[in-house]
């Protein structure tokens, strides 16, 4: 016979169902549009065949990056809140009652385990903290579609309690009388007079939604450019560096500040055109320039509006003779990092506003911004806006 | 077949609504999580896709052992030292500095940013923090003051 083990009680009226569906509901709405987010800024950066990533709106990424990273800030006060309101369960007895209860209580492993792998990776790269051995990008991607897909499982285990939860208006626990303190260990007695849960559900809610509303307060200025003074939590602010906006990667972290600076520097197109060029700076200067007013906008969710100088890529590829409907491949000096190249689709090198910048805010671009040139183009992640651009490959 | 909604999560009733929605919620989201393995899988190297479990695990288990175990012994000790009526906001106060502290601490500990981008990391942190403990601070002493009035309110009234 299996000794009893033994259990905590929980008493606080905070661990019922109606605060676990509440909770949960808008935990899955911050997760569903974390996850569309995530994908829409997975298929940018590496676009499908089946899946032509617009160039318009320009702003879009910025939008939906900035949106990804907010939300997925704001969701670590109700994820831990959430875990905490239903952390009884953890101790429910008996552990299994049923092979669907058994599938059920398995599904949370990789659902709890998942949603805390992807709020903490994602924090770290914002913060560019990489404790771990693995790729950020990979684990993240796939191990938000074994999240997203527990939670399907656990949604749908969920589904009947969650819905007679919502629908029902239950009194607040803080009107109960019987209501008692939250989560106080068993070994407070039960029977203390006057006991009122100080912290009601509406109160609890309360207090979560408003911790969820700081730290989005404290953050989002890192890419809503009015409330960039109180990006206090942010580890970016769109108007600090050089130039008055941020960098990814440093000119010297690239390993380029010899060759980007080499009076010798020359761009080429090449590839699958009829003529070949190639530039030296002095010739790019005096080639015509357009103005494009476009942002930066980072996967780590920061970015910043500017207005950029320099040649459109269109031209260059009709001077070289490419054929319509051409890609291109873009090359930077950097020569040992991911990144290190971009594609331009068809779509992207035939627009207007798609640039070799030289200038931005009428100054030379600083080093540290892709001297002495860079590619800016409308709605890419700013990992694809390839900095101290060398070579054009037209496919 | 309802039940209180105002009760503790229990998980003893709705089975057999549950169960059905649970076999419909396996089909579609398994295959989903199948997926996500198999990418994951095929995308890096045994070791990472270990790595990967040992962190998520790892994750899992420092939340559940010992960060909610903290959280329940700070909420028990607030519980103990104010009174009924401030405990909320006693709490909020507390647990907000918490969170405010984790979310500043990259920040606080230059962590990351191995390439030293000055970019990274602008602020001080610790000026930018003391900031964001006195918005989260008054705000619960606006809470505070609030229940105090009321209190004093309905004791007027009566």
């Amino acid at each position: 016979m299996t000794p009893e083990l033994p259990t905590p009680r929980f008493r606080s009226r905070l661990h019922d169902e109606r605060t676990a569906a509440l909770l949960g509901a808008a935990l899955g709405i911050a997760f569903t549009t974390c996850f569309v987010t995530g994908l829409l800024s997975h298929v940018a950066q590496d676009p499908h065949p089946w899946f032509a990533w617009p160039t318009r709106p320009a702003g879009l990424y910025r939008f939906t990056q900035g949106l990804h990273v907010a939300t997925g800030l704001a969701a670590i006060p109700l994820l831990l809140a959430k875990l905490w309101t239903v952390y009884p369960q953890l101790f429910q007895r008996p552990v299994v009652r049923s092979v669907a209860h058994g599938i059920e209580r398995l599904a949370i492993v990789p659902l709890v385990a998942g949603s805390l792998f992807m709020l903490f990776t994602g924090f770290g790269n914002i913060n560019l903290w990489y404790p771990w051995p693995f790729n950020f990008r990979t684990s993240h991607y796939w191990v938000a579609w074994i999240t997203i897909g527990a939670l399907v499982v656990h949604l749908g285990a969920k589904w009947s309690t969650t819905r007679h939860a919502l629908r029902r208006a239950a009194p607040d626990a803080a009107s109960e009388p019987t209501s008692e303190p939250a989560s106080e260990p068993a070994s407070e007695p039960a029977s203390t007079p006057a006991r009122v849960d100080a912290l009601g559900r509406r109160g609890f809610l309360l207090a979560i939604g408003g911790a969820a509303a700081g730290v989005t307060l404290f953050t989002i200025g890192q890419t809503v450019w009015p409330l960039r003074k109180l990006a206090l939590l942010a580890p970016r602010r769109p108007d600090t560096g050089p130039q008055g906006f941020p960098v990814n990667r440093t000119a010297q972290a690239a390993g380029v500040e010899s060759t980007a600076t080499d009076p010798e520097y020359r761009l080429t197109v090449e590839g699958a055109v009829r003529t070949p060029l190639s530039f030296s700076l002095a010739e790019l200067r005096a080639l015509p320039h357009h103005g494009a007013t476009l942002p930066i906008a980072c996967v780590e969710g920061w970015s910043a509006s500017r207005t950029w100088q320099g040649i459109r890529v269109r031209d260059l590829l009709a001077r070289a003779g490419a054929r319509e409907g051409a890609s291109v491949r873009v090359e930077s000096l950097q020569a040992r990092f991911s990144y290190a190249t971009s594609e331009l689709t068809a779509a992207q090198a035939d627009d207007v506003d798609t640039l070799l910048a030289l200038r931005v805010e009428g100054e030379e671009l600083h080093l540290d911004h892709g001297f002495p040139i860079r590619l800016i183009a409308p709605n890419r992640p700013g990992v694809e806006q390839t900095k101290w651009v060398t070579r054009l490959v037209v496919t | 077949m309802g039940h209180p909604a105002g009760r503790h999560v229990s998980g003893d009733e709705h089975e057999h609504d549950s169960s059905r929605g649970l076999w419909v919620g396996l089909a579609i989201g398994g295959p989903l999580v199948a997926f996500g393995i198999g990418g994951l899988v095929h995308d890096s190297s045994l070791s990472r896709v270990w790595s990967v479990g040992f962190w998520g695990g790892g994750l899992l288990a420092l939340h559940d052992a010992v960060i909610v175990p903290l959280v329940l012994a700070l909420v028990w000790a607030i519980g103990r030292i104010v009174p009924a009526q401030y405990r909320a906001p006693a709490r909020f106060a507390v647990l907000g500095t918490a969170l405010a502290v984790a979310l500043a601490w990259p920040g606080l500990r230059m962590l990351g940013n191995p390439s030293h981008n000055p970019t990274v990391h602008p602020l001080d942190y610790g000026t930018a923090l003391m900031w964001v403990l006195a918005a989260v601070w008054g705000t619960a002493l606006v809470w505070v003051a609030v229940i105090a009035t009321r209190a004093r309110s309905s004791t007027t009234a009566h």
